[in-house]
């Protein structure tokens, strides 16, 4: 609770805008204290952002399965006495092996791996280099064993198994408190001063508000697949003599300066969409129309107008950018089986799509595709179906990552092993904030700044380490 | 109506006395009693009480304010006959009001008004055999609660029910879209259930087969440990962190218990959730259902094909208990009481309700949860604490009188008060649903088929919200939701801004511009698609001209000569006269231009569902 506190008050907005041109924060409200941030931040230490203008460009686009994917059905063992050991806990869940797909990789402890039928796709991705697993990741506060675990000793994440506090926490990384801030949002604090464009936010969203891209100063940006990208006020567009009185009548009450904090929140929203949309669609018209075809179904969708983000990444003038996608109904209580064939086919494709985009734009090398989930289920069966658990595996997808590899330690499926905490539950072996501190550090965070975006992550990794946290990115 | 019109065509005068509205007036702001006495309301109309102040139609800013809060939106009339009565006068009658509609049955006859068309255009064989094409699906229930409470003058009901409806969450983006009726049943429920108690309501959706499929314990077997087959643990745990008492232990005021160390104390823990999960075993559907072959004769069977899935049983029946597949032995429930072994699972289901509904946050977590939806986003703890002691008795020794603790929370002081309206914490941003039934019930919206069908599908795409349509069981938005900015600077909680994004904030202008410039108030769909099986058409040039919406805005064409006139009504009707002189000059500026006296009240609606102070309810 205290720690929440800290880091608001050491970013918040109202002190920096104390010290910044008041007179701007008059005319565009939170576009242009975006840039005064920027000044801030530097003033304040807190960032130093090296990145030039042009040239080096890095996206990371964030998959959340939300519900809590049952990830030891994505990613199974398939050998010997691994997936004895897998069909005798997961029973009436268990895949049959001959339906699992094959990658290449056998772990330290001999284990072979495959992948959920449904994901020929990521199949082939894995082993053509372009995708790898961490297996085993979830939320923790500290490094935690079974014994500290049971017997209270560490610091465990609050509303373990809960949907609203896991999913709000992968978001956060900061699992000992109930916060509405994320770190993708916090890295925006950062880096957004490093793009050119100042009007946009660094964070896209194709499913409106998250917790994970708004930081102490930063919010994310939402466009709509449906509506082919940004969204606009159609009377603005309108020519005629009364579409024009009604936007004037419109500008003028939406420019109003209020007081009161309710109305100040929504009129900013909406004027700062509105220039947001204005800048984004000029661009986005512009994007070439690309040769790589999406799937009919909400996910690809979404992919496909992230790549066209991308491809018109210059005359955005950006050189940093966050995507996240919502893909959500995860929650398999019931049904599990039938439920993730059709939903891990729709993901794998959309990956595959996505990847394929990336190669054809020139861009693979800069853009890492990664998924977070609420939880790993229960590897019991609660009859057709799994319940809440805690740590799972999670895919990273690019040519920027180290292909072809489960990273991590594959956990011991057997009930009452080291990892299970009861009830078939997984301890996770990796931390959100190792997860995201590697992905972070590519993006661009510097090793002073990771504290920042990741208040825990000195508990795991030294932020000034010359060696990354898990080894899945290539540089 | 007509005498009306000069009142408000004064009110140009009286806008000038009115700029004094954020400050005290005699009868406004100081009802905690709530018997607004209004009688001299008749001489209201006298306009000359507009200018000398003395009669003034201010309770009618009052009652007009309470009944944002109180209703899906009211019209002129209502709000007088409001005044005329009294506040208190007026919920009595409410509360008094039996159910006026049935969902259940209204989505049933509206499914049959469809079914013989898709017969027409595709054939009974095609239909019947085309799997599960001509099912009453979802669509048809969407259809029938717009129809119901748009026509339906139990206000009060349904306001509270559409509440009931975002925390006891169920929604169609599930496979509960396979059962209309279903969902219309559940509805039903909460409507029905809107003014009874606490206790039954909790039971009644616990066994209610939608909840069932939604939160997954229907079908729900004993544990299995050859197997490794545990009790499904989801509805354990969302009946207790989100229909009853919430993740921590919470004070009669609702701000949290703490420990010694002064952390937070969890209500329950793991284990809790497992001994509970026991619970909720043994629970199937009542009988089976299939559009076109009588399946009622067929007994209800345990593992039965048919009850994986609400297309195919009867979802407007509670569930039913199999003792057999219910987990046997003791269970120990929270605060350690324990359900002795070889109950039947209808026994132990009533023991857990009791212990769930006795707890001491139900008061406070329920009693916040509603003033969150009614009245403001940030009530005070004083505010929790008089509608929990209400929750806790209601003055007769009656535990969860849901009437009595809608009365506390819609006639407490810091409902009505005017003077909440200058502190920054007070308030709510109204959601996008109930600015759209305000618009169409504010005037009365009507077409001359009678047939209020609408779908709400665009809508939801544009602004994220329909009724029972959450993306899950977590609602539209969290109570706790903090937008960045000043809200959060100040730690405060406003969850109905999680759905106002850069899509969605700006999307509902282009709605209010739709509904107003465009004559585009619905989708109301009457036909069959000729082109797709079992999808109603509702493309608004395709629309019979019987079923085209429209509003009867004859009162304000009538005034709209007088801008001003005009604009203060609007303020009255829509917001009970929170508009800014900024915000009214604005609008009369930009509307005074228009000589066509149509075309001015329709950009005077557009822009005053567009000004802040709509959205924003003070």
């Amino acid at each position: 609770m205290q720690h929440k506190h800290k880091i608001n008050k050491g970013i918040s907005r109202r002190s920096f805008l104390g010290t910044a041109s008041c007179a701007a924060i008059g005319s565009t409200t939170f576009l242009s204290s975006l840039l005064n941030l920027g000044v801030a931040n530097s003033l304040a230490g807190m960032a130093n952002p090296t990145i030039s203008s042009g040239g080096n460009y890095k996206a990371m686009v964030c998959i959340l399965l939300a519900g809590g994917n049952d990830s030891f059905n994505m990613l199974v063992p398939r050998n010997g006495a691994h997936y004895t050991e897998y069909a005798n806990t997961r029973s009436n869940l268990a895949l049959p092996s001959g339906d699992l797909l094959p990658i290449n990789f056998t772990d330290a402890n001999g284990k072979q791996f495959g992948v959920h039928p449904a994901m020929p796709e990521v199949q082939h991705l894995f082993n053509n280099g372009k995708l790898s697993f961490i297996s085993n990741v979830g939320t923790l506060v500290e490094p935690t064993s079974k014994t500290q675990y049971l017997n209270g000793s560490v610091k465990i994440p609050v509303g373990l198994l809960s949907h609203a506090d896991q999913i709000q926490q992968w978001q956060t990384s900061i699992p000992q408190n109930r916060s509405s801030k994320g770190w993708g949002g916090r890295m925006a604090d950062i880096l957004q001063a490093g793009n050119t464009n100042q009007n946009i936010s660094m964070n896209i969203s194709l499913s409106g508000t998250n917790i994970y891209q708004v930081g102490n100063a930063s919010t994310e940006y939402a466009i709509r697949a449906s509506a082919g990208g940004s969204v606009g006020i159609n009377v603005y567009e309108g020519t005629s003599a009364l579409d024009v009185a009604l936007k004037n009548g419109a500008e003028s009450l939406l420019a109003q300066q209020y007081q009161d904090i309710f109305k100040s929140t929504f009129t900013n929203k909406i004027n700062d969409s509105q220039a947001n949309h204005e800048e984004f669609s000029a661009a986005i018209n512009q994007a070439p129309v690309l040769s790589t075809t999406f799937s009919n179904n909400a996910v690809s969708a979404n992919m496909e107008l992230i790549a066209n983000t991308i491809a018109v990444r210059d005359t955005l003038g950006v050189n940093r950018q966050t995507f996240f996608i919502n893909f959500g109904g995860w929650d398999h209580h019931d049904s599990v089986l039938d439920n993730q064939t059709n939903m891990l086919g729709v993901l794998s494709k959309a990956l595959a799509e996505f990847q394929t985009a990336m190669e054809e734009l020139g861009v693979a090398d800069c853009v890492t595709t990664f998924t977070m989930s609420d939880f790993g289920r229960t590897l019991t069966s609660n009859g057709n179906g799994s319940d809440h658990a805690w740590g799972g595996n999670v895919m990273v997808m690019g040519d920027t990552i180290n292909g072809g590899q489960v990273f991590g330690n594959y956990p011991s499926l057997a009930l009452n092993s080291n990892e299970d905490v009861g009830g078939a539950i997984l301890l996770p072996s990796i931390s959100t904030d190792e997860y995201f501190a590697e992905l972070s550090k590519w993006f661009g965070v510097s090793n002073s700044d990771l504290s920042y975006v990741l208040p825990n992550i000195s508990n795991f990794y030294d932020p000034n380490s010359a060696s990354l946290p898990i080894g899945f990115m290539a540089s | 109506m007509k005498k009306q019109f000069f009142v408000l065509f004064f009110m140009g005068f009286f806008n000038f006395l009115y700029a004094q509205v954020y400050s005290d007036y005699v009868g406004a702001g100081h009802s905690e009693g709530v018997s607004i006495s209004s009688s001299q309301m008749n001489t209201n109309n006298d306009p000359l009480n507009s200018v000398n102040g003395s009669g003034l139609g201010m309770d009618e800013y009052e009652v007009a304010r309470f009944l944002n809060y109180a209703t899906l939106g009211a019209d002129y009339e209502l709000i007088v006959s409001v005044s005329n009565q009294g506040i208190s006068n007026w919920l009595d009658q409410q509360f008094a009001t039996a159910p006026v509609v049935n969902f259940q049955d209204t989505t049933w006859a509206i499914w049959e008004h469809f079914y013989p068309q898709y017969i027409n255009i595709w054939g009974q064989n095609a239909v019947e055999n085309a799997g599960d094409a001509v099912i009453p699906y979802w669509f048809y229930w969407k259809m029938a609660w717009w129809n119901n409470i748009l026509k339906s003058d139990d206000v009060l009901r349904q306001r509270v029910a559409q509440a009931y409806s975002q925390i006891f969450v169920i929604s169609e983006k599930s496979n509960l879209q396979l059962s209309g009726p279903g969902m219309a049943d559940y509805y039903d429920l909460l409507y029905q259930g809107a003014f009874g108690n606490f206790r039954d309501l909790l039971y009644d959706i616990s066994l209610h087969p939608m909840m069932g499929f939604y939160l997954s314990h229907i079908n729900n077997p004993k544990s299995d440990p050859v197997n490794n087959i545990h009790p499904d643990e989801n509805y354990a745990r969302e009946i207790m962190q989100l229909f009853s008492i919430g993740l921590f232990e919470l004070n009669l005021d609702g701000t949290r218990k703490k420990d010694v160390q002064g952390n937070d104390i969890p209500t329950y823990d793991n284990n809790d959730i497992k001994e509970f999960a026991k619970i909720f075993t043994g629970l199937a559907p009542a009988a089976y259902y299939w559009p076109w072959e009588d399946y009622s004769w067929i007994p209800p069977e345990w593992g039965s094909e048919y009850n994986e899935s609400p297309a195919t049983i009867v979802t407007w029946e509670p569930m039913v208990a199999f003792d057999n597949w219910h987990e046997a032995g003791n269970k120990t429930l929270l605060n350690g009481q324990v359900v002795p072994a070889g109950q039947t699972t209808l026994e132990d289901i009533n023991d857990a309700i009791d212990n769930l509904f006795n707890h001491p946050n139900v008061g406070p977590f329920i009693g916040k949860l509603l003033i969150q939806r009614l009245v403001k986003s940030n009530p005070s703890p004083a505010y929790v604490a008089r509608v929990a002691t209400v929750f806790n008795n209601n003055g007769s020794g009656i535990r969860g009188d849901l009437q009595a603790v809608i009365r506390a929370i819609l006639t407490d002081a810091e409902a009505l008060d005017c003077s909440w309206q200058d502190v920054a914490s007070a308030g709510k941003l109204k959601e996008p649903l109930l600015r759209y039934t305000q618009a169409l019930r504010a005037f009365n919206v009507t077409n001359q088929s009678g047939r209020l069908w609408n779908w709400g599908y665009q809508f939801d795409e544009a602004v994220s919200q329909g009724i029972l349509a959450s993306p899950s069981v977590f609602n539209f938005y969290l109570p706790d939701f903090q937008p960045n900015g000043a809200i959060t600077d100040q730690d405060l909680n406003a969850p109905e801004f999680q759905i106002h994004t850069s899509a969605t904030s700006i999307n509902y202008i282009n709605l209010v511009y739709d509904w107003f410039m465009e004559d585009n108030l619905g989708e109301i769909a009457t036909y069959a698609s000729g082109t797709i099986m079992n999808t109603p058409g509702y493309e608004l040039n395709e629309l019979d001209p019987v079923d085209y919406l429209y509003l009867d805005l004859s009162d304000e064409i009538a005034i709209a000569n007088n801008p001003t006139a005009l604009v203060n009504r609007l303020d009255l009707i829509l917001t009970g006269g929170l508009f800014s002189n900024t915000t009214k000059t604005n609008i009369i500026n930009a509307i005074t231009p228009l000589s066509d006296m149509n075309e001015r009240v329709k950009a005077a609606l557009f822009l005053a569902f567009i000004a802040p102070e709509y959205s924003v309810q003070k």
